[in-house]
C-alpha cells in the first residue's frame, strides 16, 4: 500500500482548560488516513466535532481550542510544525473551502485580485501573471466572461458564484488535498447540485484527495468512496459509503442514514 | 366547503432604481383547512414575498387574499389584530427572530398578553404547557435564547407562534438552517402539532426533499408565478414543469 497522504493519529481537541478550569473535550482521540486521490466524507450532526477536526488539520483552530496527537501530511508533522511551515503548505498543498463564501471573501477586494493573491502569497512575483492565472482559473470553475467577472466585488456575485470563487482560490495551486467544510449548506439545492458537480469534476481531473465535511449524507454519498462518521468526538464508523448506506452499524450512523432516506423509493 | 385560505391573482411589487420589480406576479392558490401546501422554488422566485403578502407583512399591489371568507387585504384596526392572532409565522433563523435579551417565557407570553388571552397566572401555565408541547422543559422559560441549540430555538419560535392559538402557520424555511437529524425532529413535531390542533400550514422551502413527508400538495414557484401545483406524490412521480423537474433533479441521488 502507498504511504498515506494524510494520517491522523489519536487527535484530541479540547476547549478551554486554562487557569485550572476543566477542559471540555471536542475530539476524544480520532484516527484515520487518506490515500492520494481518495474521496472521503466526514459525516456528523451539529456538535459532533467535524468542523473542529477540519480546522485542526489546517492549523486554524481558534482559541480556546487546542489540539494534541499526530497529523502527518506529505512528510510533515502538522501539529508540531511552525506557523511559517504550516502557512507554506496551506493553500499550496492543503487547501480549503468553507461554508459561507461571503465571510470567507474580502468585501473590499475584487474577486480576481483575491484569487491572484493566493499565487502571490506563495511566491509569484509577477502581478500580471498572477492575475492571468486567476482569470483562467475563474473560467475553469464556470465563471464565464471572466475578465469582467474578475473585476467584480463579492457582493455583486450570487452565493453560488462566490462559492466558485473560493473553489478557484483553493484549486489554483493544485493542492494534493482539498478540505471542503459544508461547501454547499448555504446554497439553494439547485445551486448546490451545480457546485458539487464542479467539485467532483475538478477532483477527478486533478486526482486530488478530497475530505468533504457535512451533516448531510446526500452531499457525501454522491461523491465519496468512503465515509467516516463522527459522533461525540469519536469515529463511530469508517467504511465504504455503499456499506454505510446498506448496513450502518452504529445507532448515530443509522440515524444520519435514515434522515436522508426518501419517503418513497424514487426512480 | 371553501378553503381556509384563498389567494387570487396576487401581485407584489417592490420599488427599484429603474421602476419596480414584480416579486409575485399574479398568484392564485387555495389551502384547505388542516392541509399543508408546500411552496417550493429557487432563491428569488417570490415564495417569501408571497408568504409575507398573505400575512399582510408586505403590501400587495393587487389581487385578493381571503382567510376564512374575510378579505385580508382590507382588514384594519381590530379586525387586522384578530387576523394576526389566527395567522402566525415561523422564520428560518431563530437566532434572528428571537430577541436575545428576552427570556424564553416572556417571548412566548408576549402574544398572549398583546391579545389579552389569559390572566398572568394562567398565561404562565400556558407557557409551561407550550414548552412541554414542543419538547422543552417548563424551567426553560427563565433562560435566554443563546442558551439553546438551533433546533431548540426553532422549537421556541414554534411555541411562540402557537401561544395565540392560531389556525394557520406560514413556515418560511423553518427547518432549512437545521442539520438533517434536527430537521427530521422538527418536521415530526410540526406534523404532530398539526394533527393535534388541526393546523393549516403554508410551508415555504427551496428543497423539495424537505417537503416530501409533510406536504399535502406542492406548488412550484418560478419568477413570481406558480408554474405547477400538484398532490405531493404526483409531483414527485411525474413533475410536468421544467422548474419542478430541476428541483427534483437537484435532490442528491444517493446510490442506495
Amino acid at each position: 500500500m502507498n504511504p498515506a497522504l494524510l494520517s491522523v493519529e489519536q487527535l484530541q481537541i479540547d476547549a478551554g482548560g486554562a487557569h485550572g478550569a476543566a477542559a471540555t473535550p471536542i475530539l476524544r482521540g480520532v484516527s484515520f488516513a487518506l490515500q492520494p486521490g481518495e474521496t472521503v466524507g466526514l459525516l456528523g450532526a451539529s456538535g459532533s466535532g467535524k468542523t473542529s477536526l477540519a480546522l485542526a488539520l489546517l492549523g486554524l483552530l481558534p482559541l480556546p481550542l487546542t489540539a494534541r496527537g499526530r497529523v502527518h501530511f506529505e512528510g510533515h508533522e502538522l501539529l508540531a510544525a511552525s506557523r511559517g511551515a504550516r502557512r507554506a503548505l496551506r493553500g499550496r498543498r492543503l487547501a480549503m473551502v468553507f461554508q459561507e463564501p461571503l465571510s470567507a471573501l474580502n468585501p473590499r477586494m475584487r474577486v480576481g485580485a483575491q484569487v491572484a493573491e493566493m499565487a502571490r502569497a506563495h511566491g509569484e512575483r509577477d502581478a500580471r501573471r498572477a492575475m492571468r492565472g486567476a482569470v483562467e482559473m475563474l473560467g475553469r470553475v464556470g465563471l464565464a466572461e471572466t475578465d469582467a467577472r474578475a473585476q467584480r466585488y463579492p457582493h455583486e456575485l450570487s452565493g453560488g458564484e462566490r462559492q466558485r470563487v473560493l473553489l478557484a482560490m483553493a484549486l489554483l495551486l493544485s493542492p494534493a488535498l482539498l478540505i471542503a467544510d459544508e461547501p454547499t449548506s448555504a446554497l439553494d439545492v439547485t445551486v448546490q447540485a451545480q457546485v458539487l458537480q464542479l467539485l467532483h469534476a475538478q477532483q477527478r481531473e486533478r486526482g486530488m484527495a478530497l475530505l468533504l465535511v457535512s451533516h448531510d449524507l446526500g452531499v457525501i454519498a454522491t461523491s465519496c468512496e468512503r465515509t467516516i462518521v463522527l459522533h461525540n468526538g469519536l469515529v463511530v464508523e469508517d467504511v465504504p459509503t455503499r456499506q454505510l448506506l446498506s448496513a450502518p452499524e452504529h445507532a448515530q450512523a443509522r440515524a444520519l442514514v435514515d434522515a436522508v432516506r426518501p419517503a418513497v423509493r424514487r426512480a | 366547503m371553501s378553503a381556509l385560505l384563498e389567494v387570487r391573482d396576487l401581485v407584489v411589487e417592490y420599488a427599484s432604481r429603474d421602476g419596480s420589480v414584480r416579486a409575485v406576479d399574479g398568484v392564485s392558490l387555495d389551502v384547505p383547512r388542516g392541509e399543508t401546501l408546500a411552496l417550493v422554488g429557487e432563491s428569488g422566485s417570490g415564495k417569501t414575498s408571497l408568504g409575507r403578502a398573505i400575512l399582510r407583512l408586505v403590501p400587495a399591489a393587487s389581487g385578493s387574499v381571503r382567510f376564512d371568507g374575510a378579505d385580508v387585504l382590507t382588514l384594519n384596526g381590530d379586525s387586522l389584530q384578530r387576523f394576526r392572532r389566527r395567522a402566525q409565522v415561523v422564520f428560518q433563523d431563530p437566532k434572528a427572530s428571537l430577541d436575545p435579551r428576552m427570556r424564553v417565557g416572556d417571548v412566548i407570553r408576549e402574544g398572549i398578553d398583546i391579545h389579552a388571552l389569559a390572566s398572568r397566572p394562567d398565561a404562565n401555565q400556558r407557557v409551561a404547557r407550550l414548552l412541554a408541547e414542543v419538547g422543552l422543559n417548563a424551567t426553560d422559560a427563565d433562560r435566554l435564547p443563546h442558551e439553546f441549540s438551533g433546533g431548540e430555538r426553532q422549537r421556541i419560535a414554534i411555541a411562540r407562534a402557537l401561544a395565540v392559538e392560531p389556525e394557520f402557520l406560514v413556515l418560511d424555511e423553518a427547518v432549512s438552517a437545521l442539520d438533517v437529524l434536527v430537521r427530521r425532529q422538527v418536521l415530526d413535531l410540526l406534523a404532530a402539532l398539526q394533527a393535534a390542533r388541526g393546523l393549516t400550514y403554508l410551508f415555504i422551502a427551496h428543497d423539495l426533499a424537505v417537503v416530501e413527508r409533510i406536504a399535502t400538495r406542492v406548488a412550484v414557484m418560478q419568477q413570481g408565478r406558480i408554474v405547477e401545483c400538484a398532490p405531493t406524490a404526483a409531483l414527485f412521480a411525474a413533475p410536468e414543469s421544467t422548474a419542478a423537474q430541476a428541483l427534483l433533479a437537484a435532490i442528491p441521488r444517493i446510490p442506495w
